[in-house]
């Protein structure tokens, strides 16, 4: 627990860093990343400018590749703007899978028939309103736990997560399953289409309204602004009048909803039906988009999309160069590592300057 | 004293440094002789930390040279600092909670071998430095539970193990008590008298007539005055720090209060972080235009009350008026809407966000902040305090400037410019003066007395009696948590004050 508030302490001081600061850091950290992956491919036998060619520049040659990294951009962008709410208060949600799951299914309950085909045209919106709801629900135990017992918002997500998966494994075994797999049967309303030939549809849309919304809310509402001086001095939150239990509830269910939301959009945009692992690691990678984009709206637009093409190139990388998939997961983590790291040396040094401060 | 022919124990020549354009340091030039306590005096900023960082080797001057015992040297870092016999008391302690005094000795000792052995020599060291130097500590205690002043004495002992030779004490004074100031000063005149050069950073001129040989002022990054103790008198180096004559409150005439009550409450019961029942059913009444001073030994009460009063500490027992009107004592965000201002006494993390631009602080306890179209005109708000801080001359590089980076005067000026825009009828202030320096407080104080001459009822929380006699209309003192005494400035005395504070009867 103390490296978990250490990496929240670190956070914190991080967010008052200079925006020249933070880019340093930042990019060093996608630098130093790539430049050891770059040791870990040649390691396999691989060519690194190759293996990163076909992750980064390929996916965007065309406009059937470009709608696959939308598959991966739009959830990304909105776990990842749900990630930075709870930031803003210093609360670190690790349960967007659970969230999202969640998400997922309440899209699914209401787009499979009979229940989607009586609601029509309305199945659509009323399944993102459903699993933005259950999204935001599935946040608020957690939220509870916190306000009510003080347990750590940290371990409660995280470990809500192991409980959804197998309530969404149950679920697509047995009440919801249609078929020989154990799979939902086919919701009735998808997203729109914006280009025929390509997968991208509306959600990317959606996710990127959402972020302009995010900024608003974050920068131009008395909401964010409590938010962010709770997160920034939680005494001096109180002493402005904020009543803390209730941000920190009302933080956590926010974010859990934008996390439902990305489950709803991905069972309406993407796959169709809910199953097991329709989450992906989208919880965890919305966490890096985060801080990769340093909970800046601009800057976690260009992070989604950077990890959207690391995670739509994997595939033809492993075709072609032998990497296996993986590498991806390896290279985020590899990024986190060194953000951290930076977050970390720059937290001391400024310390050092506060300790000796005139 | 008596090394005035040998070479200087420290010698500092022209050292200079610059920080974002502005001199912190300006060729500042002194020296330090063997036997001496050398008081550096000067106001918050007045760059002294700044120079004995430098002297420490935190940071490297960009111009002028160091000379111990008449040779140059160069220190880049602690390390090298301490090598060369300087050792420095921080305002922060570097111990170890859990350790006690010998194993944060050992800690700091070169070849820190953890033998029994080792211990018991350098227990054996610390107990001769304690005699030789008159300082009473306990060395089996884990340092956590002794107390500031104990801990402090540590840290000394810790230096002299080390061997410093010029021990550097960063405003040790700021944490103690008066009885334990007077047994700090023991010890220093003890390490003077061993030879020992001690620099002694204070911005409180009584200690520094006290203590001292030689007073050297810092002001604006520049040595403005040296003058030895013996010569000097209050009035020339307070000239000395500001340059002018310093404005005081001795020409305040106080406006008698209204009749009206401002603030009123009953039986109010409250509890400390800590669940110790702290407020035991206080009453009190605080007119329209008056200046009520609670005084009373730290940890009485005062905080709860001060936070209880502004409504952020929620009392479990009793009621509070504001201008007549009961208030709901579970709705913080009340008591600022019906105009209660609330100056606290941790103005770093409380009063502001740190981290937070000067701007989004103005917009702190302020409902009323500039808005369009219901969305915050950060415009507006960045040109209001612009205005104030115009107003109330908070020195900063703009709005935007980052909060933790103000001096405490500076932040202090700015929170009670933001307390007062919206002119409560009710002002709580804890500890506004604490650690600023004169010209700062008495900015500070006027302020108070201009809003009680609006109509304001001021309750002031401070551990500074002539302050609370210069500006007080009456002056209440708290006791565990109860008020036991009301009286009149004019008619008492600090003695007898004291004696209520100390749970005496007047």
């Amino acid at each position: 627990m103390k490296r978990l508030s250490f990496f929240r302490e670190s956070l914190a001081h991080y967010q008052g860093a200079s925006r020249a600061r933070k880019l340093v850091i930042l990019l060093l950290s996608v630098a130093a990343a790539m430049l050891v992956g770059s040791v870990l491919i040649l390691a396999v036998g691989a060519n690194p400018l190759e293996a990163y060619y076909y992750m980064l520049i390929r996916p965007v040659t065309s406009i059937s590749s470009i709608g696959e990294v939308a598959m991966y951009f739009t959830p990304l962008l909105l776990v990842g703007i749900g990630v930075a709410f709870a930031f803003h208060a210093k609360l670190s949600n690790l349960g967007g899978e659970g969230q999202m799951l969640f998400g997922a299914l309440g899209m699914t309950l209401v787009g499979i028939p009979p229940v989607g085909e009586a609601l029509g045209m309305w199945s659509l919106p009323l399944g993102i309103l459903l699993g933005i709801l259950m999204g935001a629900l599935w946040a608020a135990v957690a939220g509870f736990f916190r306000v009510r017992f003080n347990a750590s918002e940290i371990v409660v997500t995280l470990m809500l997560n192991y409980i959804a998966k197998q309530f969404i494994s149950y679920v697509v075994f047995y009440p919801l399953r249609s078929g020989a797999e154990p799979q939902s049967a086919r919701i009735v309303a998808s997203l729109p289409k914006l280009y025929e030939g390509s997968r991208i549809n509306w959600g990317v849309i959606l996710a990127l309204l959402l972020t302009v919304g995010y900024a608003v809310v974050i920068r131009r509402t008395r909401f964010g602004y409590h938010l962010r001086a709770l997160g920034g001095s939680r005494r001096a939150a109180e002493y402005s009048g904020v009543k803390k239990n209730r941000y920190y509830f009302l933080a956590l269910a926010l974010s859990g909803a934008l996390c439902g939301l990305a489950g709803a959009v991905q069972i309406s945009g993407n796959t169709m039906r809910l199953m097991e692992g329709v989450a992906g690691d989208f919880g965890f990678s919305g966490i890096v988009v985060a801080m990769l984009g340093s909970l800046h709206p601009a800057g976690m637009v260009i992070a989604a999309l950077f990890m959207a093409l690391l995670e739509a190139g994997s595939m033809t990388m492993q075709v072609r160069t032998g990497i296996p998939v993986s590498f991806t997961s390896v290279l985020e983590a590899l990024i986190v590592l060194f953000i951290l790291l930076g977050m970390a040396i720059s937290a001391a040094q400024s310390k050092r300057k506060k300790v000796s401060k005139t | 004293m008596s090394g005035e022919k040998q070479a200087p124990l420290l010698e500092l020549q022209g050292i200079t440094k610059i920080f974002g354009g502005v001199a912190a340091n300006d060729s500042i030039s002194l020296k330090l002789h063997r036997g001496e306590v050398l008081a550096l005096l000067g106001e918050n900023g007045a760059g002294k930390s700044t120079l004995m960082n430098i002297i420490y080797g935190i940071y490297r001057p960009d111009a002028g040279s160091i000379l111990v015992n008449g040779q140059k040297v160069r220190i880049t870092s602690p390390k090298d600092a301490m090598a060369h016999g300087i050792g420095m008391v921080h305002q922060h302690f570097m111990l170890i909670g859990r350790f006690n005094a010998v194993e944060n000795v050992t800690l700091i000792t070169p070849d820190a071998s953890w033998s029994l052995l080792k211990k018991k020599q350098i227990r054996a060291s610390l107990e001769e430095l304690k005699a030789r130097y008159g300082i009473e500590v306990d060395l089996d205690c884990p340092v956590e539970q002794l107390s500031i002043s104990m801990q402090q004495k540590i840290e000394i002992l810790k230096l002299l193990y080390t061997g410093a030779d010029i021990l550097i004490l960063d405003e040790p004074t700021a944490v103690l008590l008066p009885q334990e100031c007077e047994a700090l000063f023991e010890i220093i005149r003890h390490m003077a008298q061993q030879g020992k050069g001690v620099i002694f950073i204070s911005h409180k001129l009584d200690e520094v007539l006290q203590i001292s040989q030689r007073v050297d002022v810092l002001s604006h990054g520049r040595i403005t005055g040296e003058v030895e103790t013996a010569q000097a008198d209050k009035d020339l180096i307070v000239r000395m720090m500001s340059g002018d004559n310093v404005p005081d409150m001795s020409g305040y005439v106080k406006k008698p209060p209204q009749e009206e009550a401002a603030l009123s409450c009953a039986g109010l019961v409250a509890f400390d972080d800590r669940k110790v029942r702290t407020l035991d059913g206080v009453d009190l009444t605080v007119h329209r235009g008056e200046i009520v001073g609670v005084a009373g030994v730290e940890g009485n009460g005062q905080d709860e009350l001060a936070e209880v009063l502004a409504g952020v500490r929620r009392a479990t027992a009793g009621q509070i008026f504001i201008g007549g009107k009961e208030m709901d004592l579970s709705d913080p965000a009340g008591f600022i809407s019906s105009g209660v201002g609330y100056i606290p006494s941790d103005r770093n993390t409380v009063g502001t966000v740190p981290d937070f631009p000067l701007y989004e602080n103005w917009m702190l306890r302020n409902p009323h902040y500039p808005k369009k179209r219901g969305l915050t005109d950060l415009r507006a708000v960045q040109a209001q305090a612009a205005q104030a801080m115009e107003d109330f001359d908070v020195r900063a590089a703009g709005p935007g400037a980052r909060s933790a980076n103000l001096s405490g005067g500076n932040l202090q000026k700015f929170i009670l410019a933001r307390e007062l825009e919206t002119e409560p009828q009710v002002l709580i202030c804890s500890y506004p003066t604490r650690g600023l320096d004169v010209k700062a407080s008495w900015f500070i104080r006027s302020q108070l007395t201009k809003a009680k001459e609006r109509g304001a009822g001021v309750v002031l929380f401070s551990g500074d009696l002539d302050e609370l006699f210069a500006i007080s209309d009456r002056i209440v003192v708290l006791y565990r948590g109860r008020v036991v005494g009301q009286l009149r400035p004019e008619e008492t005395t600090a003695q007898e004050v004291i004696l209520m504070m100390m749970g005496g009867t007047a």
